[in-house]
């Protein structure tokens, strides 16, 4: 998602390398204590696996294709004018490991995907490339006078359960109140303020 | 939509997020800058039904029927005998759930750019979700919190510093 801000057309000047990166929990609590706080939300997703040790936290890979959200399309009837979002999760089109979607996205339409447990591929193979075409042109792009403008392969952080509680270990220990939340798979736009209130609930209470 | 999360807890946060994000669109209505949030008409094809049937009409009165469990869905069914999950009965989503027939006849009305009906039925689809959640633009928004952050960030480091 970083990658994405990069190249996003409406985002300028911002420096996503900034900011620490921690190999440990220890490293974290450590740089929270440097800095004055007096409490610790843990979101990191799936960097939770390692950071915390979390056996239970797998990666869901997705991969995406970008296409500008005025690219050609392939709209018989002319009066059409509103972009859709369209997922089939069924057969002939998509299957729930194969889906075929097409959202429209501010100035691009993200076309998907797949979802995969445990595969750390970071890269689209070409069969993938072809695959999420196919799904383009199923779903009303005209691929053939369109390209996609850039593609990208990502990690769902998946959990039986999403770890939503203060880590009584840590916080006795390091005297900062911690609270973990990640492991919400494919849903984290679908509950992420929900997901933050939730953390400062718990925090509070 | 929930997708690939099964937590009970999921609703909850859902709506928690729907209602913020439904705020925000509404207030960028009223600026003309590109939009983080944009509601955007939304379709699952399915190759079968399910959704509430007739009989189901007749044999279930409809507040047992759509009742919902505390906590109950995570994208699954939403408690009471509706095999729909919960989410679908918030009116802000304005869900229905439609033959391809049916949703032909809609786009008369709605003209979304979609697939012909002949494509989608000759694929072997034959109903379909139409609902209206809103789509964060993710990048654009993420930008837009790690500004925040960066701002909130400096603001306690400058207090920390004038304090000590």
């Amino acid at each position: 998602m970083l990658n994405e801000i990069k190249r996003h057309p409406l985002v300028t000047n911002v420096n996503v390398e900034m900011g620490n990166g921690y190999q440990s929990i220890d490293e974290m609590i450590q740089d929270a204590h440097d800095n004055g706080c007096d409490a610790l939300a843990n979101c990191t997703g799936l960097g939770s696996a390692k950071l915390c040790k979390d056996e239970n936290l797998i990666g869901g890979r997705g991969v995406l294709l970008h296409y500008e959200r005025n690219c050609d399309r392939k709209i018989d009837d002319e009066s059409m004018e509103h972009d859709a979002a369209i997922l089939v999760e069924d057969a002939p089109w998509g299957s729930s490991t194969d889906p075929a979607y097409v959202i429209p996205r501010g100035n691009v339409f993200v076309v998907g995907g797949t979802y995969y447990e445990n595969n750390t591929e970071t890269k689209l193979s070409e069969n993938e490339r072809k695959r999420l075409v196919e799904n383009a042109d199923l779903l009303g792009i005209d691929t053939s006078i369109t390209s996609p403008v850039s593609e990208w392969a990502g990690f769902r952080p998946v959990r039986q359960t999403v770890r939503m509680e203060i880590d009584e270990k840590f916080s006795s220990e390091s005297k900062l109140r911690i609270v973990h939340s990640y492991g919400h798979g494919g849903s984290g736009w679908t509950t992420y303020v929900g997901a933050a209130k939730e953390v400062a609930e718990l925090l509070c209470s | 939509m929930p997708y690939k999360c099964t937590d009970k807890r999921i609703d909850k946060w859902s709506k928690d997020t729907l209602d913020e994000l439904m705020q925000i669109s509404t207030l960028e209505k009223k600026e003309k800058n590109e939009p983080l949030v944009e509601i955007v008409p939304t379709l699952y094809l399915t190759k079968s039904h399910k959704g509430p049937t007739v009989e189901d009409f007749k044999n279930f009165d409809a507040k047992d029927y759509f009742q919902q469990e505390a906590g109950g869905g995570g994208g699954g069914g939403g408690g009471g005998k509706s095999p729909l999950p919960a989410w679908t009965q918030d009116s802000r989503l304005a869900f229905q759930h439609l033959t391809i027939d049916m949703l032909g006849w809609q786009n008369q009305v709605l003209k979304l750019k979609i697939p012909s009906i002949d494509v989608m039925k000759d694929a072997g689809y034959t109903h379909a979700w139409l609902f209206r959640p809103p789509i964060v633009d993710a990048p654009r928004m993420l930008m837009v919190s790690f500004v925040e952050y960066l701002f909130i960030s400096l603001k306690t480091k400058l207090m920390n510093r004038l304090l000590t």
